[in-house]
């Protein structure tokens, strides 16, 4: 541990923050709103400046925190970032700064709501920055609950139904990766959860590996959403409130491809090159079936949670090609993924909000009522059905050049995707965006200038990927080369 | 005063008998929780005779006695605080009307 | 200074269509101005451009920045020229100084005109917004350095075409045509997308100078050349509206009219023409790419002529002629003649934009999109507009002196030297070319003026109108044509400047000025030599197209009725578009949204409903089945207990397991 740590600091703003929301009295709602925005955006002043100063160059983990706490069983409270996490905790910061913007509007139980954000993203930071498996499946369990919370508490459409399944969902997936991590525990050179402490000691076998990685992929894939175990993700997010959504959409389900990457491959690479064509056949599956079966959704938020299904699996491909191209295409999709899909479901709350209805036939002409929000849409829209200039279409090309290379026939059929991607985007445009007014909410006002910053934040990040990539692959390649290289 | 360890045996396994006569047959809460108190007490017997019998230190089974007198009175405060609430909210404390439980 | 005058013409649209977002709503009137001056500055800086390259010293010149990395090792064991990254920049060479100055200059004509052309719309400043950013895109595809960049701006520009398509967006139709553009447009860049990821993974780079037929015949086999350049030459079908792609392009004119001059007909549809110009040394490595290309070409003259035969929208006749001539180039390309298909392109650009702004004047004027119609309401009597289209119909028609005469030529030069078969299908196309012009033009000129209609009924609901959008933007009256002295002067100018461009453009590609332009885009070999059998023959067909126009439409009435009540199969395929709209009605609605319900279905009842709904049913009926030991009843949970305890004891002490020290 050098110097400041910097780490545990992020942590700590949410925890704090936290604390003292609970320590406010319950009617002084615009006090709590207040401390949640500034503890969020402390979070991303903090993870700004980490990833001003963190050295790209260098593959090692760096801001090395390590405190003994279990010493018998190897548990330490250990975090450390590369390129791989830093990248990852920006986006949650910037996720969770927009989503408290964004949920302003807030007024039933404003207290408990604030509360559950900011417990919820603990959670996230502390996966994402931590080097032990044991606190990562603990930090990971304290994500999962608030999120539960906060879909039957505040969300809409069948919400029972959907938390209950989201939860039992995420819960079967961690349980999974936690036999995996158990059973690694359990080998005689280990018996540790340091992930660093593994890498170094402990020599898996060919078989060893090839059935820990195929279980932390099934654990690790319900969290990403990966075909055929996608069918949480959809109803999750359409239950949700508008900020729940975006974080679970936004940042929640990277842990899937995170892990993945930080746990499978780093840990298992021989195990990860004998599964490689499944999850490339798994992923095909996710980005053309996703997409197909948006085409068939009238509710604005299940075309947004199939599209979710469909861009994962993008990431999941670019895993499978094994190759640094690959990996920086994944890691860049997780982060545009996150930017848009937060974009989007900050567009569609706001709309449901103002119209009480998300589905297509009863929306219409609301570019002619709210162009502000509309052109929101259109912009995520776009940027999902990879236009160039935004993120995603940069994290489209670096993994379609991978699978190609690696996959010719895989490759080119998820090509397809962007057409049917396109096709769905458009009619969900020209459905609810375009037309005559529909006068079932002819009352829809567009959003103020409150509203407007978080959305203009997203877009900024987006076009800011979009046009200048190699910012973002600079940070993050030296990190991925040496997740194969054995470093 | 009979010196052998069968008579205390006898004793603790009539007290233990009437006590789970009492656990299985009778409806009300209160008798019930007498019932137990004899189990109790019947094993307290046990530990005393077989420490009389068998053991050198007289003190253990007499410690274990007292441990389980103090033991039945908190138990018995619980229980009987549960019955009180149990009456307070359905006016009786019949165990056949308490059946939330019934699968 | 080079760079200075690029990034001038580069950034000059953007800086205009981010001005015009960021005006307050008060100042969004001064909308047309900053669009226009953007404009302005990039057409300035394209002709100084131009001017200091005339020369042609020092091209190709090239400036490129890294744009991304993308791997640190070859993707492939046996690339050829590995760069590894991807970089952005700008690539100067005779080739896009000419389209540049082309695109730039048209579109400062089309500002200005649009500047009259939407003075009464409500949503000004966003139609000039989309316009500027439409500039910027083009500038960028044409001034690319690489293919990857071409694909980035070729994406930007198809989305600025959809949004100035569905401009009018409360329209459903509008709204249809533009989704229809855009996704018949990305059909043809999935394959663009791949030829170029694969051209990557496999060459190592996309630059345009790496690109030479020479390389690449070296490089690779045949099959593969032809691969890759038949992937790539999918995009360009779909941008520049080759058959059986090119549906999208006559609903497009949903648009804007100046939208559909600028963007449909001058600049955007022949960057396809421009690509293949421009990446030729791919194209030209494999012969078998140039004969599916010359096919290919053919087929949507063909086609794109016959259909101009029986429109009655104005705008849709020059849409299907934009078409067939959009073939031209392509079948000028496919025949090995990329000089020709450029230069054509170069005078199409001209005198198709001048023919759109006419019909443009003539829509804004008559409020209807008919021909018949705009002849009754008097067409004719608008001197200017009648004078212009006149003089773009004969260029279009290639009638010497007129530019037009002068690219047809040399295209027609080559086909009769590649082979006579598509020489044959030239000079059909040219003929149903003259045929339909005149059409035009007559039902135009003889029509009788219907007395009084145009001012009882002036804004009769356009049957045929697409641009009915004065109707639903503001009700206009009469004094909405109340035309001031520079509204007028926005609307002149175009169309005079453009005329005199449709003039002069084909006579810098002859003899007379030592065949200047095609000297400078081709190297000193390319000689323009007037074929007077050629010549002979074009104007045969010239006086026969015009004779058969004459015979039918000289009485336009009468026309009009036989038309109604004529039906024969030839009338019936062409009214269906030769069936291609149905084909992709029944490919998308019949085939693949029935394939997404089918996965929807799936998805709702084998994923939800058996794999987790079902699931979790059974675990909760097993439950039940378990809870049934539970009676509730406190006693009964007693005496299992001990029951369970009994028996354990039981068998614990049977077993031995248990010695009891009794006795001490």
């Amino acid at each position: 541990m050098s110097g400041f740590p910097i780490l545990t600091s992020i942590l700590l703003c949410p925890v704090v923050g936290l604390g003292l929301i609970l320590l406010t009295p319950r009617r002084q709602e615009t006090l709590i709103k207040w401390i949640s925005l500034v503890a969020a955006a402390a979070t991303v002043a903090l993870t700004g400046w980490l990833c001003f100063h963190f050295n790209a160059a260098d593959p090692s983990f760096q801001w090395v925190e390590n405190v003994e706490w279990v010493k018998a069983y190897g548990i330490n409270y250990s975090n450390a970032v590369d390129g791989l996490n830093v990248t990852m905790l920006l986006l949650t910061a910037i996720v969770i700064f927009c989503g408290i913007l964004v949920s302003w509007s807030v007024t039933y139980r404003v207290k408990d709501f604030f509360a559950n954000m900011l417990f919820l993203v603990s959670g996230v930071f502390g996966v994402f920055m931590t080097t032990n498996l044991f606190f990562f499946f603990l930090f990971y369990e304290v994500a999962v609950i608030p999120m539960y919370l906060l879909i039957v508490i505040w969300g809409s459409t069948n919400k029972q139904y959907a938390a209950m399944k989201l939860t039992l969902y995420l819960l079967f997936g961690s349980a999974l990766m936690f036999a995996g991590f158990l059973f690694m525990y359990s080998l005689p050179e280990a018996r540790t959860f340091d992930l660093l402490a593994i890498k170094q000691n402990v020599h898996f076998t060919l078989q060893q590996q090839n059935v820990l990685f195929l279980g932390l992929f099934l654990g690790f894939g319900v969290l990403a959403a990966c075909f055929p175990f996608h069918v949480w993700s959809p109803d999750g997010h359409v239950a949700a409130p508008t900020a729940a959504s975006m974080l679970h959409a936004g940042v929640l389900m990277k842990l899937g491809g995170f892990g993945i990457l930080r746990v499978g491959v780093y840990l298992l690479p021989d195990g990860a090159r004998t599964w490689a064509p499944l999850i490339a056949g798994l992923a095909l599956c996710n980005i053309v079936y996703g997409a197909m079966v948006a085409t068939q959704q009238r509710d604005l938020k299940y075309i947004i949670g199939f599209s979710s299904v469909s861009h994962m699996g993008i990431v999941l491909l670019g895993i499978a090609t094994l190759s640094p191209t690959g990996f920086n295409g994944a890691v860049f999709q997780m982060f545009s993924h996150g930017v848009m899909t937060a974009l989007f479901f900050a567009c569609v709350g706001f709309i449901y909000d103002g119209c009480h209805t998300r589905m297509l036939d009863e929306l219409g002409g609301l570019s002619k009522q709210a162009p502000k929000i509309s052109a929101f849409f259109i912009i995520a829209g776009l940027c999902g059905l990879g236009l160039p200039g935004m993120g995603s279409f940069v994290a489209e090309l670096l993994v379609t050049i991978a699978a190609v290379s690696r996959y010719p026939v895989i490759g080119a059929v998820s090509v397809v995707a962007l057409l049917v991607t396109a096709y769905y985007v458009l009619t969900a445009v020209q459905k609810a965006f375009y037309g005559p007014v529909n006068h079932h909410h002819h009352d829809f006002k567009d959003i103020g200038a409150l509203q407007f910053i978080p959305r203009a934040i997203l877009v900024g990040v987006l076009i800011y990927l979009g046009l200048f990539p190699q910012v973002f692959i600079g940070l993050i390649s030296a990190s991925t080369r040496a997740l194969l290289g054995g470093g | 005063m009979s010196q052998s360890l069968e008579s205390y045996l006898f004793l603790s396994a009539a007290l233990f008998s009437i006590g789970v006569y009492g656990l299985l047959a009778r409806r009300n809460l209160v008798a019930i929780l007498i019932s137990l108190e004899l189990i109790l007490n019947s094993a307290s017997i046990n530990f005393l005779a077989f420490n009389k019998f068998c053991l050198a230190d007289k003190a253990v089974g007499q410690v274990f006695a007292v441990f389980v007198i103090a033991l039945a009175a908190a138990e018995v405060c619980i229980g009987l605080s549960l019955i009180l609430l149990l009456y307070r909210k359905r006016g009786s404390i019949n165990v056949d009307e308490a059946g939330e439980l019934k699968g | 200074m080079d760079l200075a005058l690029l990034w001038t013409i580069q950034a000059a649209p953007l800086l205009a269509f981010l001005v015009i977002q960021l005006l307050p709503g008060g100042l969004k009137k001064a909308a047309p101005l900053v669009a226009v001056g953007g404009a302005l500055a990039a057409a300035l800086s394209s002709l100084r451009l131009l001017w200091l390259h005339l020369d042609g010293g020092s091209l190709p010149a090239v400036f490129a920045v890294n744009w991304l990395d993308v791997a640190d090792a070859p993707l492939w064991a046996h690339t050829q020229i590995p760069h590894y990254s991807l970089s952005v920049g700008f690539l100067v060479d005779p080739l896009n100084l000419l389209m540049i100055t082309l695109v730039t200059v048209i579109a400062l004509f089309v500002h200005v005109f649009s500047a009259y052309y939407m003075a009464d719309d409500a949503s000004r400043a966003r139609y000039f917004g989309f316009l500027s950013f439409f500039a910027f895109s083009m500038t960028g595809l044409v001034l690319s350095s690489n293919l990857l960049q071409t694909f980035l701006f070729w994406e930007l520009v198809g989305l600025t075409s959809y949004l100035l398509i569905g401009f009018w967006y409360e329209k459903k139709s509008a709204g249809d045509a533009a989704r229809k553009a855009f996704v018949l447009n990305r059909l043809g860049d999935l394959g663009f997308y791949l030829g170029t990821i694969l051209l990557f993974i496999l060459f190592g780079s996309l630059d345009f100078v790496d690109l030479r037929a020479d390389v690449l015949r070296q490089a690779f086999a045949p099959a593969v050349l032809t691969t890759l350049g038949l992937l790539v030459f999918t995009g360009v079908m779909g941008k520049s509206a080759q058959f059986p792609f090119h549906a999208w392009l006559p609903d497009a004119m949903e648009g804007p009219t100046p939208v559909s001059a600028l963007i449909h007909s001058a600049t955007m549809v022949a960057a396809g023409v421009f690509l293949l110009a421009r990446g030729w040394g791919l194209f030209s490595a494999s012969v078998t790419t140039l004969q599916v290309i010359l096919v290919i070409g053919s087929l949507t003259a063909f086609v794109g002529a016959s259909l101009a035969t029986v429109q009655r929208d104005i705008k849709k006749i020059m849409a299907y002629s934009t078409v067939s001539q959009l073939g031209f180039m392509v079948m000028a390309m496919g025949a090995g003649a990329p000089v020709a298909g450029m230069f054509h392109l170069s005078t199409h650009a001209c005198f198709k934009s001048l023919l759109f702004l006419t019909a443009g004047a003539f829509i804004h004027h008559f409020h209807t999109n008919d021909i018949w119609e705009i002849a009754r309401g008097g067409g004719k009597k608008d001197k200017l507009a009648m004078a212009v289209l006149t003089l773009g119909l004969l260029s279009l028609c290639a009638v010497p002196p007129f530019s037009g005469f002068f690219s047809k030529d040399m295209i027609l030069e080559a086909l009769k030297e590649h082979s006579l078969f598509f020489y044959g299908v030239g000079l059909f196309v040219s003929f149903l070319t003259n045929y339909y012009s005149f059409r035009m033009l007559f039902v135009l000129l003889f029509s009788k003026e219907a007395a009084g209609r145009a001012a009882a009924k002036p804004h009769a609901p356009a049957a045929h109108g697409h641009d009915a959008h004065a109707h639903v933007a503001h009700g206009a009256s009469d004094a909405a044509h109340a035309e001031t002295g520079l509204l007028k002067f926005c609307r002149a100018l175009p169309l005079v400047s453009l005329a005199l461009l449709s003039l002069y453009v084909g006579a810098l590609g002859t003899p007379l000025f030592h065949n200047a332009l095609l000297h400078w885009l081709g190297g000193a070999e390319i000689e323009s030599h007037l074929d007077l059998s050629i010549v002979a023959v074009t104007m045969t067909l010239f006086a026969a197209g015009v004779a058969l126009a004459w015979f039918q439409f000289r009485d336009p009435e009468a026309a009009e009725k036989r038309l109604e009540s004529s039906a024969n199969p030839v009338k019936l395929l062409l009214d269906r578009k030769f069936f291609v709209d149905d084909a992709y009605v029944f490919l998308v609605k019949g085939v693949g949204l029935r394939l997404a319900a089918l996965l929807n279905w799936i998805d709702k009842k084998a994923f939800n409903g058996i794999l987790v709904d079902r699931t979790s049913y059974a675990i909760l009926g097993l439950g039940k089945l378990g809870s049934k030991l539970q009676s509730g009843q406190l006693q009964d949970y007693l005496s299992l207990a001990m029951a369970v305890g009994v028996l354990i004891l039981f068998f614990v002490i049977n077993s031995g397991g248990v010695h009891l020290a009794v006795g001490g």
